[in-house]
């Protein structure tokens, strides 16, 4: 069976780099994007299994990201995992409305629940 | 530039800035303890371990100082109509985790109060509340019970969580609700807190020109009240 695809959209390289060390470890294929324009491009081109995406981008925000791909009928059923430091009611709410699939805090999660998420999601 | 929106402005933007590292420092000291870079020593766990409870001591400092620069921007509330059992509700289900890792029973009672909707400012209220319900789930042992109830008395909600927990020590009852206080107590048994999450709660009740105390007895656990005047 071929690995399922999974495209983190994130700025903090160092973060990027820890996602990415643990979902390869666990059996995913890793694309990369460090702002919302990349992620955009990558969501069309690479067409990923599932999008890990941070809100706080340079530029284009990852509300703004995640409104592209779930208006966009090529990337609308494409699942999405919010894992930003974002926390208060309004943007989690904001989040799920525009189509995420789950909300998760940086600062709170820890990594085993986002691996068993994304399983959940993926299976 | 209005002095209250540039300072708050400042410190979301400062605890934004703090964050961002510290969910890394987090991250990576969680796959280091794991083994995910390779086999530890026991020694080298341990000490990862502590650093580890130590970055989650800052993450709640962190979030509590955004919370109190919050309340303290400015004394106007912004009122909206709640279901009052939606947020209560919606504060129970923020905690679904620990609750569930601690296998603790929460029971949610309406003791007659016939309230459909009230006036309230609902992210304060539910920051107030919050607080205390967190530690109630915090200071709670495995297995245990916490109640949360409301009545209406007149134009007075009272609204009640009780514990059966460590409790507060006696010597300890008149510090509370001071910024950063922490019982030795909780300190010995190693539970996080940045010491303003009461002092928070108490801020925002007065501010809706509510009461919060409570009633402890150590081992026994802890019953804080709040009372809202409403309508």
């Amino acid at each position: 069976m071929s690995k399922k695809n999974i495209l983190i959209v994130e700025d903090d390289q160092f973060f990027r780099e820890l996602l990415k060390k643990k979902l390869t470890s666990v059996g995913f294929s890793i694309i990369e994007a460090s702002n919302g324009e990349d992620g955009i491009e990558k969501v069309k081109s690479k067409k990923p299994d599932l999008i890990i995406l941070d809100l706080l981008l340079p530029n284009i925000d990852g509300f703004e990201v995640l409104s592209k791909v779930k208006t966009s009928s090529d990337t609308s059923s494409t699942p999405v995992i919010i894992v930003s430091n974002l926390g208060q009611q309004e943007d989690i709410e904001k989040g799920m409305k525009l189509g995420a699939n789950d909300y998760l805090i940086k600062s709170q999660f820890d990594i085993e629940s986002i691996v068993s998420k994304i399983n959940n999601i993926l299976k | 530039m209005d002095n209250n929106i540039a300072k708050k402005d400042f410190v979301a933007l400062a605890v934004h800035k703090l964050k961002t590292p510290i969910s890394s420092i987090k991250l990576s000291l969680e796959m280091l303890i794991e083994g995910d870079f390779g086999n530890i020593t026991e020694e080298q766990k341990r000490i990862l371990e502590r650093t580890y409870q130590r970055n989650e001591v800052l993450i709640c400092l962190v979030n509590d100082l955004l919370n109190l620069a919050k309340i303290e921007e400015n004394n106007s509330h912004t009122l909206s109509e709640v279901n009052f059992s939606d947020l209560i509700k919606s504060i129970v289900d923020y905690d679904q985790e620990s609750i569930e890792r601690k296998a603790l029973n929460i029971r949610v009672e309406n003791r007659g109060a016939k309230l459909k909707k009230i006036m309230i400012d609902a992210e304060k209220m539910f920051l107030a509340i919050q607080n205390v319900f967190n530690n109630a789930v915090k200071y709670s042992n495995v297995g245990g019970e916490i109640i949360i109830s409301y009545e209406l008395i007149g134009k007075i909600l009272e609204v009640r969580i009780q514990d059966f927990g460590i409790g507060i020590p006696e010597a300890e009852k008149n510090k509370l609700f001071t910024e950063f206080f922490r019982g030795e107590n909780a300190k010995e048994m190693q539970i996080m807190g940045s010491g303003l999450g009461l002092y928070i709660t108490k801020g925002i009740i007065e501010g809706h020109d509510g009461k919060v105390w409570f009633e402890s007895e150590e081992n026994k656990g802890t019953t804080f009240f709040i009372t809202l005047p409403i309508g």
